[in-house]
């Protein structure tokens, strides 16, 4: 049986942008630092789009303005968000214009800031305790054309071995 | 070396169809929210049963569906597509022709459902750590479709095929 080599790449909440070449994802090992929900996606890196974001006391909605965003309700995205306490993770969205949508968070404090959407995921994991979760992706993988952006939800790290 | 071939992931957070066709399930992640066992299913969607349910405030269920072809015993999956009943894996019991029970939870609901006799992966959880299943070989064969029944909100899983 012919040998290959694959490679890793470690994420930390802030996300990482693994490879931008075409590769399979062949495994990913989910480790979480909190009991509580969290998300992680492995995406797309070139499928995305940016835009502010507001979250208003005491409501636990997040409002996203982000121009022709395209999204349908219900469609899961991975949301990055690069400032203010916006909590990184994957959030099923609900269009509210060509160029708004909300999505439901479970923290209600006000914040705001600048957010990045990823919305081609290729696979996505959740967790709700402290136990890493090693994940072989069956067969030669998922098939990522443009490369791999490993998304973490906060306090959670992640470990992908791509080829 | 054997042929390649890649796979598919999909994100269930409720029961629903995961993929409309003859497909492999290969791998499946469960993420529970909470200590208390819950059992998921991953079905064939070939030979689903349509028909209605009725729960009159005790802890049996009658489903309703014509010619069902379902004996005693039998293990099923059901979507409950409308009132309060939770989706899981339920033991048919008192079967007739047209009609079935199961044993379900204290409830005064009924609805439609869906039944799936095909149940081609049953996992069972019973505390909040998510745990991944890697099925042997190359999976198992859905012949029409695949789809997953889910505890109502308490249970997402990651699904793997292709």
């Amino acid at each position: 049986m012919m040998q290959y080599d694959v490679k890793s790449a470690h994420a930390t909440n802030t996300g990482l942008l693994a490879t931008q070449n075409p590769v399979r994802l062949k495994s990913i090992t989910v480790t979480s630092g909190t009991v509580s929900a969290r998300n992680t996606a492995v995406c797309d890196p070139t499928v995305n789009d940016s835009g502010t974001y507001s979250r208003t006391s005491p409501s636990t909605t997040i409002t996203v303005t982000m121009t022709n965003h395209g999204f349908t309700t219900g469609q899961r995205v991975f949301l990055d968000f690069t400032s203010g306490t916006g909590r990184d993770g994957v959030y099923a969205v609900t269009s509210t214009g060509d160029d708004t949508f909300t999505c439901a968070d479970v923290a209600s404090t006000t914040t705001s800031g600048n957010v990045t959407a990823y919305s081609s995921i290729a696979v996505e994991i959740d967790t709700y305790n402290t136990v890493g979760l090693p994940i072989l992706i069956p067969g030669e993988g998922i098939y990522c054309p443009n490369g791999i952006f490993v998304g973490c939800g906060s306090s959670v790290t992640a470990t992908v071995c791509y080829g | 070396m054997g042929m390649q071939y890649d796979v598919l992931s999909y994100h269930a957070s409720s029961s629903g169809l995961i993929y409309n066709g003859r497909t492999r399930l290969k791998g499946v992640v469960i993420s529970p929210v909470a200590s208390v066992t819950y059992n998921s299913c991953f079905v064939d969607t070939a030979g689903s049963l349509a028909g209605t349910y009725d729960i009159p405030g005790t802890t049996t269920c009658t489903v309703t569906s014509a010619n069902h072809g379902l004996s005693n015993g039998s293990r099923v999956a059901i979507n409950f597509t409308s009132g309060t009943a939770q989706d899981d894996a339920y033991t048919v019991a008192n079967a007739t022709a047209n009609t079935f029970t199961i044993a379900t939870a204290s409830l005064t609901t009924d609805g439609n459902a869906a039944v799936y006799p095909n149940i081609l992966v049953e996992l069972d959880s019973s505390s909040g750590t998510a745990f991944y299943t890697l099925i042997p070989g190359e999976g198992v064969l859905a012949t029409e479709g695949l789809a997953a029944v889910l505890p109502i909100a308490n249970v997402s899983a990651t699904v793997f095929y292709g």
